[in-house]
């Protein structure tokens, strides 16, 4: 499969494949083996041929990769993505899409369902105030919410899980 | 010597303290907040009171509370810590007519150096410079060139009505001192609805430095040598050590006389902290006097072998101190890094959440002090400080080497942290010389961010390989009772933050 992997405005192109346990990644006329082990939840021990990494998976925010201690905004695209970026789509959005999360830290002031409510793409979930401004945010995909992990009034966290629909 | 000490504190700090007394064979008392009935300090303690609700108002700074406590447990001394009562002159007060010993200076001296204008009053009857300038507002302007003059240029022309750089000028010659004041004259009072401007020396690439003393009730008053604070961000200190790759020993001398002086001046009792400026030509002026253990203590210790704290009891406890000042020698190099909970890619925002992970770095001359552990929750109560790692080496760049070493191997997960901020620091090629100042952090502020989020292509790979690796992981076993597991930390989380 091929990716491009950008991150910290840095760009690079690689082939992932998996063989066995192990990931191949192939860049640059390089191969590289790739093998990752939990040592906690999103905590893992890398190594890339023999080149030993401690590798953090931020929990809240998917894109957030920290590399030996270093934070990285990184993001993934697949050729599927690179196809719809061309297409002038958001790729970023359809990776998230279900689980909706606070973007920023505020006030979620208002939410609009109830679980087991029926919702369309584009439809109005929740108002976030942060600085004094109120967000609203809107439904990236159609479907039924699951569940709801906060009350009206209540203050969120960057990252803080809001409504999953599926 | 006291049997049982009460430490009206929460953190590192209350950690710290209770150390140093149960290796003097004392027992601890803690008191908690809610949000605090697992915290370390708890944990630690050999009892432990409920004092109130998590904010601080409902219990850290509830006085009458923590009194009542230290009544019904029958602790003999009251250990502030920093920050919450430590300059509480009532709370001082109280403690003493409860019969209770509070292990800090004389409500007095809190109430001398408390107040910036009290303080600067005290040390004008000393020999200890402060930093010149006009007292009173300009009202005359030829009066205020001649003390221009006086001071020597350049001086600084600041807002007596506010602060945050509006209606400041540097003057340099007085040729441009009318035209300038008119100037800040103007902006103050668009600012502040106050146009009164004063005049105040302006110092060259100022240093922030600070002498350690200790004072017992015998008449005893020695200082513990220097500590460099000069890097700062919103006023507040990142990183310290000691010595100062900027004074030399003669200077030293000079500021730590100056220092035990500042210290007979208010009678002060105990361990405490003289803060001064230098500017480029070394020339110092007294900034404040901080009475209480500072953060940055640790510093101190490891390269003068003294127990900060063990010097606390004891002068608390009517014994002279177990040092003279020619007992006092500085060994090798410390460097002190404070990491706080804060994102400093973003402007050093506050950040919560669970710490996921923890590992936290070890070895030869590595010091740790914190209050934290796998699975704790940083709340937005408190403090953002997690912990102060503290490296200790032979010289200076040994120490720095030591420093880089520990920051690469400390890992905190789950929250942003400033650990690679510090790590920015320790290897910027100006702080590694020594030749900073107080301007550091403005000065090479973007290349810190940039030394922070530099990666290369392998760094890159490794993480599109892990981000790869992890969402395949989570595809596979999204029909398992693995992925509810997986997903559960951040509705956990969430739910948290809505009770507590």
């Amino acid at each position: 499969m091929k990716f491009e992997i950008n991150g910290n405005k840095q760009s690079l192109e690689a082939n992932f494949t998996i063989d066995a346990n192990e990931l191949v990644i192939k860049t640059g006329g390089n191969e590289l083996r790739f093998e990752a082990i939990q040592v906690q939840p999103g905590v893992y021990s890398v190594l890339m041929n023999n080149r030993s990494f401690v590798v953090g998976v931020c929990p809240s925010e998917v894109n957030r990769v920290n590399v030996n201690g270093t934070p990285i905004n990184l993001e993934l695209l697949d050729a599927v993505h690179l196809h719809l970026r061309e297409l002038g789509w958001d790729a970023l959005k359809e990776v998230k899409a279900g689980l909706i999360s606070a973007q920023i830290p505020g006030l979620v002031t208002k939410i609009f369902h109830a679980p087991g409510d029926a919702v369309k793409e584009g439809d109005p979930l929740f108002l976030i105030e942060a600085m004094k401004m109120e967000n609203e945010i809107k439904s990236p995909v159609s479907g039924t919410v699951k569940r709801i992990g906060v009350t009206e009034g209540q203050t969120v966290e960057k990252g803080t899980n809001i409504i999953e629909i599926v | 010597m006291f049997k049982k000490i009460l430490i009206a504190n929460r953190g590192e700090i209350a950690l710290r303290v209770m150390r140093t007394c149960r290796e003097m064979g004392i027992e601890v008392v803690a008191v908690f907040s809610e949000a605090d009935r697992t915290a370390p300090h708890v944990l630690f303690a050999d009892e432990a009171y409920h004092i109130g609700s998590a904010p601080s108002t409902e219990s850290y700074l509830n006085y009458k509370k923590i009194l009542e406590v230290a009544r019904e447990s029958g602790a003999e001394a009251i250990h502030p810590g920093y920050g919450f009562l430590s300059e509480n002159t009532d709370f001082a007060s109280e403690v003493s007519r409860a019969g209770i010993v509070f292990i800090g200076p004389p409500a007095s001296a809190i109430k001398i150096m408390g107040d910036k204008t009290m303080a600067r009053q005290t040390m004008l009857k000393t020999q200890v410079p402060v930093v010149p300038g006009t007292e009173e507002p300009i009202a005359d302007i030829s009066k205020a060139l001649k003390v221009a003059e006086e001071i020597g240029f350049p001086v600084l022309i600041k807002a007596a009505g506010g602060g945050g750089g509006k209606g400041m000028r540097i003057v340099n010659s007085s040729d441009e001192f009318e035209d300038a004041v008119g100037k800040a004259e103007r902006e103050s009072q668009s600012a502040f609805g106050d146009g009164r401007v004063y005049v105040e020396k302006y110092l060259e690439e100022p240093h922030h430095i600070e002498f350690q003393i200790l004072a017992d009730t015998h008449g005893n008053i020695i200082h513990l040598n220097e500590r460099e604070c000069s890097i700062q961000r919103r006023y507040q200190k990142v990183i310290e050590e000691s010595p100062s790759p900027f004074i030399d020993d003669d200077l030293r001398s000079k500021m730590g006389q100056a220092a035990v002086e500042t210290a007979e001046s208010c009678k002060y009792i105990g361990a405490g902290t003289v803060e001064f400026l230098v500017d480029k030509h070394r020339n110092f002026y007294f900034l404040e006097m901080n009475t209480r253990l500072q953060v940055e203590h640790p510093v101190t210790e490891m390269v003068t072998g003294i127990d900060l704290v063990a010097e606390q009891i004891r002068i608390a406890s009517d014994q002279p101190l177990s040092i003279k000042q020619s007992d006092i020698s500085s060994t090798g190099h410390a460097i002190e890094c404070r990491i706080y909970a804060e994102d400093a890619a973003n402007d050093f925002a506050p950040s919560t959440g669970e710490i996921v992970m923890l590992q936290i770095p070890d070895g030869a001359g590595t010091r740790f002090d914190g209050a934290i552990r796998q699975g704790i929750e940083i709340t937005p109560y408190y403090d953002p400080m997690l912990g102060k790692l503290i490296c200790w080496a032979k010289d200076r760049d040994s120490a720095l080497n030591r420093s880089e070493r520990a920051l690469r191997e400390f890992y905190i997960g789950g929250i942003e942290t400033t650990i690679q901020f510090c790590r920015s620091v320790v290897r910027h090629p100006v702080f590694r010389d020594g030749t900073y100042d107080t301007h550091f952090y403005t000065n090479f502020r973007e290349e810190l961010h940039a030394d922070l989020a530099a990666s290369t292509d392998e760094v890159l790979l490794v993480a599109g390989g892990s981000l790869f690796h992890h969402q395949n992981q989570i595809k596979h076993s999204s029909n398992s009772s693995d992925s509810t597991k997986k997903t559960r930390s951040n509705w956990v989380s969430a739910q948290l933050g809505r009770n507590v």
